[in-house]
């Protein structure tokens, strides 16, 4: 029929389109409940984690530990970037490597500052390439569930780079997973660590002033060290680093995926209306070139 | 007045509860937390953590983490893991920690040293693991299959 196959083409097209949006919305919905149950279940450690090493960077003297103390004298500042591996997940990864330019930029705008940046993740580290920015380390991101052992390179790397007094400054930026149709960009500050409030809970550690007797006030105390101050931070205090970047790489997850769950749940709608539209147009013309057929073989028998 | 208590691993929150002492294995040797103790921040090893609600005691297998003390009687112990000694599967602690004997015993030249800390680390943290298991096994002789075979009687 005349007309009819170019509709019939695109209807064709659109709903294999379809098929594909779909079982990739159902692939991600299934990692998404994965990774946000993962997400959700290890956010209480590692705000507890922050809290104690925000405790502890009140109380203890910076000579104690060189994971509280500022390097001055260092004006560089290192990001680490978690993004996706893969597109397809909407403003996912666009979202935070725009706040990561305004970081930089509002930094830049306070002190002379070096940014340099390291990279978990694909999507971050070709947009980094494009604006120019120095990578110092790209790590892989695997496409399954982060554990805990794979985050111990970038925590070593990063802990031997401040240590070295090569950074002012560390933070990681990621995604924060808040509901399956809401993601935040965060940039968190690790390094030196218990600077900044802890991310994950929104926990005030104004809650602990509760029950306290007065004389206490909020950190008006001393902590005792089992065994010893040197040796109990030396432990901890690269244990709650790693924590908070396994807790961001699990946001990162759980963001993505619901990213792009609701994507493509976003594209199968787009294509179902499609196919209804078209359809309507198809039957239409078919409709008409049937009446247009009819109209001439009635003219034809009336000729005769 | 009682301890706010929380024990934290990655996976979960395992225990919040309010509590009249505690006993934790610790870096240099068990010690009790009481209400009202001083802050404290200390390193957690291997070993058995015994929990007090007036009579009744808990016990929990926990491996290597943190305590902290805070002021206002709240104690918050973060542990890579902790079980309850009913939650601990005696044969598969018993198997691990075999295999982590022997594969000391076998290869004892052919480790590195990281793999040897790990292996050590397993089998300390399953030793303990069945410490805490056979806990459990007394407390069901006194209290569960003893009396309940009386009962039969």
């Amino acid at each position: 029929m005349p007309g009819t196959r170019e509709v019939k083409r695109r209807i064709k097209s659109i709903s294999s389109t379809k098929k594909i949006t779909k079982a990739m919305q159902m692939v991600s919905a299934v990692k998404m409940r994965k990774a946000q149950s993962a997400a959700l279940a290890s956010r209480a450690y590692s705000d507890m984690a922050w809290q104690i090493a925000t405790n502890l960077s009140h109380k203890i003297d910076a000579k104690h530990s060189r994971f509280l103390k500022q390097n001055k004298a260092s004006r560089k500042i290192g990001i680490i970037l978690v993004t996706s591996n893969k597109g397809l997940v909407g403003s996912f990864n666009s979202n935070l490597v725009s706040a990561v330019h305004s970081y930089i930029a509002n930094s830049k705008a306070e002190a002379e500052v070096l940014v340099e940046i390291i990279t978990v993740g694909k999507k971050g580290r070709d947009a980094m390439l494009r604006v120019g920015q120095t990578i110092i380390a790209e790590f892989n991101k695997l496409d399954k569930l982060a554990r805990m052992g794979e985050i111990l390179p970038i925590s070593r790397l990063i802990i031997d780079e401040f240590l070295q007094g090569n950074y002012g400054k560390i933070c990681i930026a990621y995604n924060h997973f808040i509901s399956t149709i809401s993601q935040k960009p965060v940039i968190h500050e690790i390094l030196p660590l218990g600077k900044s409030k802890g991310k994950f809970l929104d926990i005030d550690n104004a809650r602990q002033e509760k029950n306290l007797p007065e004389h206490y006030g909020k950190y008006n105390f001393e902590y005792l060290f089992e065994p010893n101050p040197n040796k109990v931070l030396d432990y901890l205090l690269p244990r709650i680093l790693e924590s908070q970047i396994y807790q961001a790489i699990l946001e990162s997850d759980a963001s993505e995926n619901s990213a792009r769950m609701v994507m493509m749940k976003n594209a199968t709608e787009a294509a179902s209306d499609l196919i209804d539209d078209l359809t309507l147009a198809y039957n239409q013309i078919r409709q008409a070139n049937i009446t247009k057929e009819l109209a001439e073989i009635v003219a034809g028998m009336d000729a005769v | 007045m009682p301890i706010d208590f929380k024990i934290i691993t990655p996976e979960k929150t395992v225990l919040q509860k309010q509590i009249d002492s505690l006993t934790c294995p610790t870096a240099e040797g068990e010690i009790t937390i009481l209400p009202k103790h001083i802050p404290l921040v200390g390193l957690i090893r291997h070993g058995e953590l015994t929990v007090r609600i007036g009579q009744d005691a808990e016990y929990y297998a926990v491996s290597g983490g943190f305590v902290e003390v805070r002021p206002g009687s709240e104690v918050v112990i973060l542990a890579d893991t902790a079980e309850h000694a009913r939650e601990i599967d005696v044969q598969r602690a018993e198997a691990a920690r075999k295999a982590a004997e022997e594969s000391m015993r076998e290869r004892t030249n052919k480790l590195s040293m990281e793999e040897y800390v790990a292996l050590e680390a397993t089998l300390q943290k399953n030793i303990a693991r069945l410490k805490v298991a056979q806990r459990r096994e007394h407390y069901r002789a006194k209290h569960g299959v003893g009396s309940e075979g009386i009962f039969k009687e």
